[in-house]
């Protein structure tokens, strides 16, 4: 099993560096305490905002932060794996193997995600245990469905990411994009909802305000397929779209630099 | 067989320019339709001043790079039609000792790599013990690959390009970065091969002509791009007057 073989070396890698994976769990748990006491100030007010998803800012805040992680690891793992490839010298010797490109991206991406869903799951964990984080009945399927969606819209823009860092050498600018404008409008910290309406436009332009939205109604209010309908066709468009250009990119990003020898360049 | 015809490499340049303002753009060009025939069990030496080509030689038929013109073909796949079936028959050593990852041991390494060509856990267990006897590691096996000396590193260069039984293997410049012990060492290891393995194709690039000498039983010299003189290596002909004289019958 090939994605065995990158899982065990992420994972021999990740624990020659000790302190990292320390760290993480420890940022989490602090995280935790400040949404916490942030939730407790904003929720001691009247917030009928907050009332469509359970009317607790503290669970409003834990779903966006935890799903958003999830995401962004989608868009920037392909590219991060391809640029430390470059850097460290290692992709040429793995590039020389029988093992195709968009293969290698997706087997050196797979310990981040596992990473990623351990991290998911604390903020669950500690959620449950500490905060009592409480959550309606969950259709499950319609989770599955929108993560699914979602997930296909961000490997989309993670393949055009890394197109970029194959031809450019560089960090790509999506990334720093996406970052920023996720936090502003993604709706993670607060509803998108209270944003201008100019704003309200751009912010219907990122994925992740459908699906974080979604996904809160689901665990929070125990929506079914009809209340998030909506939120489904957009994903589903994302999906396809981002997906396929994500792939085209890729393909011809790869070519592009084969043909101009500088796949290895860096 | 390795065959390439009328293949053609040129690369861009770009350089700031008032002139052509503000980029010039400049085509150097690498390879300049080469032909060329390397029979199954040669030890091939590609000789040639830097910039002659060799390294873009090696990478088209690594798959690393793309042709511009001219077909290649190893063992009757076409390269830009099968690429995962020529990269299954190829073995690659190259001077890079960033290609491993600095701290995982050897063996990590090395099951790393061979997980990679579908070698099952056992047989690459197998496989890994019998590279690290043969290359005298066995003692090394167990330490992260940044504590190995630079003549531990291209054995387990080597020994990596041999997990996956390849019929073709391909060194670029092994030898750069060694000292005269280990590289002679090194050298020793690479003709032991030669003798043992019965369908190995070697194509050692390199513009150390002793070496090339010592190991290669066929010489091909490259210069600007195109095959200036290729022929047998003949023990009692000194390469280097060879190489001279092509070079300067080139000129």
């Amino acid at each position: 099993m090939k994605i065995l073989a990158f899982l065990k070396r992420d994972f021999w890698i990740s624990i020659s560096y000790k302190l990292p994976f320390l760290i993480q769990i420890i940022g989490i748990i602090f995280s935790l305490f400040i949404f916490y006491y942030v939730s407790k100030l904003v929720g001691s007010g009247q917030n009928n905002i907050l009332d469509r998803y359970g009317g607790s800012y503290f669970s409003f805040l834990l779903i966006g932060i935890a799903f958003s992680d999830f995401f962004l690891t989608s868009i920037n793992s392909f590219a991060e794996e391809i640029r430390k490839g470059q850097l460290f010298g290692t992709l040429e010797a793995i590039l020389v193997t029988p093992l195709s490109v968009p293969k290698i991206l997706i087997y050196s991406s797979c310990y981040n995600y596992i990473f990623s869903s351990f991290r998911f799951m604390l903020y669950f964990l500690f959620g449950k245990i500490f905060f009592d984080l409480t959550f309606s009945s969950i259709n499950f399927f319609l989770v599955v469905i929108v993560f699914m969606l979602s997930l296909f819209s961000f490997w989309g823009i993670g393949m055009i990411s890394a197109t970029f860092v194959i031809i450019f050498k560089q960090s790509s600018p999506l990334k720093w994009l996406l970052g920023s404008s996720t936090g502003l409008l993604g709706g993670i910290f607060y509803p998108s909802d209270i944003l201008p309406t100019y704003l309200q436009c751009f912010s219907n332009l990122l994925p992740i305000t459908h699906s974080i939205e979604a996904l809160r109604l689901i665990l929070f209010k125990g929506a079914d397929f009809y209340d998030i309908k909506s939120q489904v066709i957009v994903l589903s468009v994302f999906a396809v779209l981002l997906f396929s250009l994500g792939l085209y990119t890729f393909k011809i990003g790869l070519k592009i630099a084969k043909k101009n020898g500088s796949l290895l360049h860096y | 067989m390795i065959e390439l015809k009328g293949v053609s490499k040129e690369y861009n340049s770009l350089s700031f320019s008032i002139k052509h303002f503000p980029l010039k753009r400049t085509k150097i060009r690498a390879l300049n339709n080469i032909d060329l025939v390397i029979q199954p069990q040669e030890i091939a030496a590609l000789l040639g001043p830097n910039g002659a080509g060799k390294t873009t030689l090696l990478k088209i038929l690594a798959t690393l790079i793309t042709p511009d013109k001219g077909t290649v073909k190893i063992f009757n796949y076409y390269i830009d039609e099968h690429v995962e079936k020529i990269k299954k028959v190829l073995g690659i050593v190259n001077t890079n000792d960033r290609s491993f990852y600095w701290r995982l041991t050897l063996k990590q390494n090395l099951d790393f790599f061979g997980a990679l060509y579908d070698i099952s856990s056992s047989e690459r267990k197998r496989a890994i013990k019998r590279l690290l006897e043969r290359f005298d590691l066995i003692d090394v096996a167990d330490r992260p690959f940044m504590t190995l000396s630079s003549g531990q590193r291209q054995k387990v260069s080597l020994a990596r390009a041999l997990l996956s039984n390849p019929k073709i293997l391909l060194l670029d410049e092994p030898t750069t970065s060694l000292d005269p012990i280990s590289s002679e060492e090194f050298i020793h290891l690479v003709k032991e091969l030669a003798i043992s393995s019965k369908d190995l194709t070697m194509i050692w690039c390199t513009h150390n002509l002793e070496e090339a000498q010592k190991v290669c039983n066929r010489y091909y010299i490259l210069n600007r791009g195109k095959i200036i003189k290729q022929g047998p290596v003949d023990p009692d002909e000194q390469l280097t007057s060879i190489f001279q004289e092509s070079l300067k019958n080139s000129q």
